[in-house]
């Protein structure tokens, strides 16, 4: 029986990636227009989603606590499912910048002949830990609310810088400098099928 | 049959033959073989069955030929991806043997497989396992294919899939499951060969990749630097996580 159930495992994995594979959009994902998307996702990360004023705001409890002392319950649960639905925004929009830069290190990476297995495999496990960590966060905003995690602020701001700086030397070693004349190349150049 | 010919004279009409060698030599050796069984199916009709198991693993040798053609087109531009491809597949492999002389060393009595359907179940399942390491690899990377590679992996996929788990109830249920795999076996096969039909009706080779700069260089730099990304935000989430 076990080994009934290990081939329908395989043939129904294999079925599955082929699923995957069909409904994959055909496109060619050049270095130039990784590079560009990357560079958004660092400025999107750097300029839309973690500037200390901006996160401050989303999970600040003193907004919660003048709209308690002053409003009725109607408004205070409005006012709660507004906050929550843009902390979870929050938290999926990070999700998405992590993965802009995770792609755009998977983009760069496939073309390197010296390319290692140990620390492609390392790489793999960091980054699937760390999207499980946004989707988790994002569960807990959804369950608990905006301030199920409230000391996330203050690590935010600081840890944001270090990404940031991090990225954006990442990107200036491949040539990012070029990118504003890239971006315009890019908007002009038909999409690659 | 008539499928297979179409798409054998198609590959020389429309010279793509040059192009995917390994693919077309597999089907021509399945075309030969199906005549040939054809041919003793009604000439000998008592002698099928033993001829009809001995081509089979002909064709399912000659299969392997499919996996290199697709490993060899799929990731042919893209020497990381192609290595980490290479080092996945043989990984596979050797897991595969490893797996075959524990069982053999632990029980004196074991063989490869009891009958021809078991033997043919395991030969496909190596080729289902490296297949999906290479799609793994097309998946992860997001390595763009082409028409023709992409149908000649739905083709092949669809057919050893749909066969591993054919075989594996035909093993497990015996006779009485012969006429369903016997329907099942015939048709997937089918499917396969009308995709390839439509895929590889003209050449379309994989879209050519934009190289990025500095290319042999800098990976260890790069790894590192994305490395140290992920790490930061990894540490980040997770104290604002337990705050």
């Amino acid at each position: 029986m076990i080994t009934l159930v290990f081939f329908l495992l395989i043939g129904a994995a294999l079925l599955f990636s082929l699923f995957l594979l069909a409904r994959r959009a055909a496109r060619a994902e050049g270095s130039a227009q990784a590079l560009v998307e990357a560079k958004q996702a660092l400025q999107m990360l750097q300029g839309e989603l973690l500037p200390p004023g901006l996160v401050e705001r989303i999970f600040a409890r003193q907004d919660f606590e003048f709209v308690a002392s002053s409003t009725p319950r109607q408004v205070q649960e409005l006012f709660l499912q507004e906050r929550k639905r843009v902390a979870v925004s929050w938290a999926q929009q990070v999700r998405a910048g992590v993965l802009r830069l995770m792609n755009f290190h998977l983009g760069q990476a496939r073309f390197y002949a010296q390319l290692s297995l140990a620390t492609e495999m390392k790489l793999a496990v960091n980054f699937a830990v760390l999207l499980v960590a946004c989707r988790a966060m994002q569960f807990a905003l959804y369950l608990g609310g905006p301030f199920a995690v409230p000391g996330m602020v203050g690590r935010t701001v600081g840890k944001a810088a270090q990404l940031c700086e991090t990225s954006e030397k990442s990107l200036a070693f491949l040539g990012a400098p070029a990118l504003g004349g890239l971006s315009k190349d890019t908007a002009r150049r038909p999409a690659a099928s | 049959m008539c499928l297979e010919g179409i798409i054998l004279f198609r590959s020389f009409y429309g010279k793509i033959a040059s192009k995917y060698p390994l693919f077309y030599t597999y089907l021509a050796v399945v075309l030969a073989l199906d005549l040939a069984r054809y041919f003793v199916y009604t000439s000998h009709p008592s002698s099928w069955a033993m001829f009809y198991w001995s081509t089979q693993f002909v064709s399912v040798l000659v299969g392997y030929a499919v996996i290199l053609e697709i490993l060899k087109q799929a990731l042919d531009p893209y020497q990381g991806a192609e290595r980490f491809g290479r080092y996945l597949v043989l990984g596979v492999f050797a897991a595969v043997f490893a797996f075959v002389a524990y069982r053999s060393a632990m029980r004196s009595n074991w063989s490869p497989a009891a009958t021809t359907v078991e033997l043919e179940r395991d030969l496909r399942a190596v080729q289902v396992l490296v297949l999906m390491s290479i799609l793994a690899v097309v998946l992860y990377y997001r390595i763009a294919i082409g028409r023709n590679v992409k149908g000649m992996i739905l083709g092949y996929g669809l057919f050893i899939g749909t066969n591993v788990m054919n075989l594996a109830l035909r093993s497990y249920v015996g006779s009485g499951y012969h006429p369903v795999w016997e329907f099942v076996k015939s048709y997937s096969y089918v499917a396969s060969v009308v995709v390839w039909t439509v895929t590889l009706w003209s050449y379309q080779p994989n879209p050519i990749p934009e190289l990025p700069t500095r290319v042999e260089s800098d990976y260890e730099t790069l790894a590192l630097r994305t490395r140290g990304m992920a790490a930061a935000m990894r540490s980040h989430l997770g104290r604002a996580a337990r705050s």
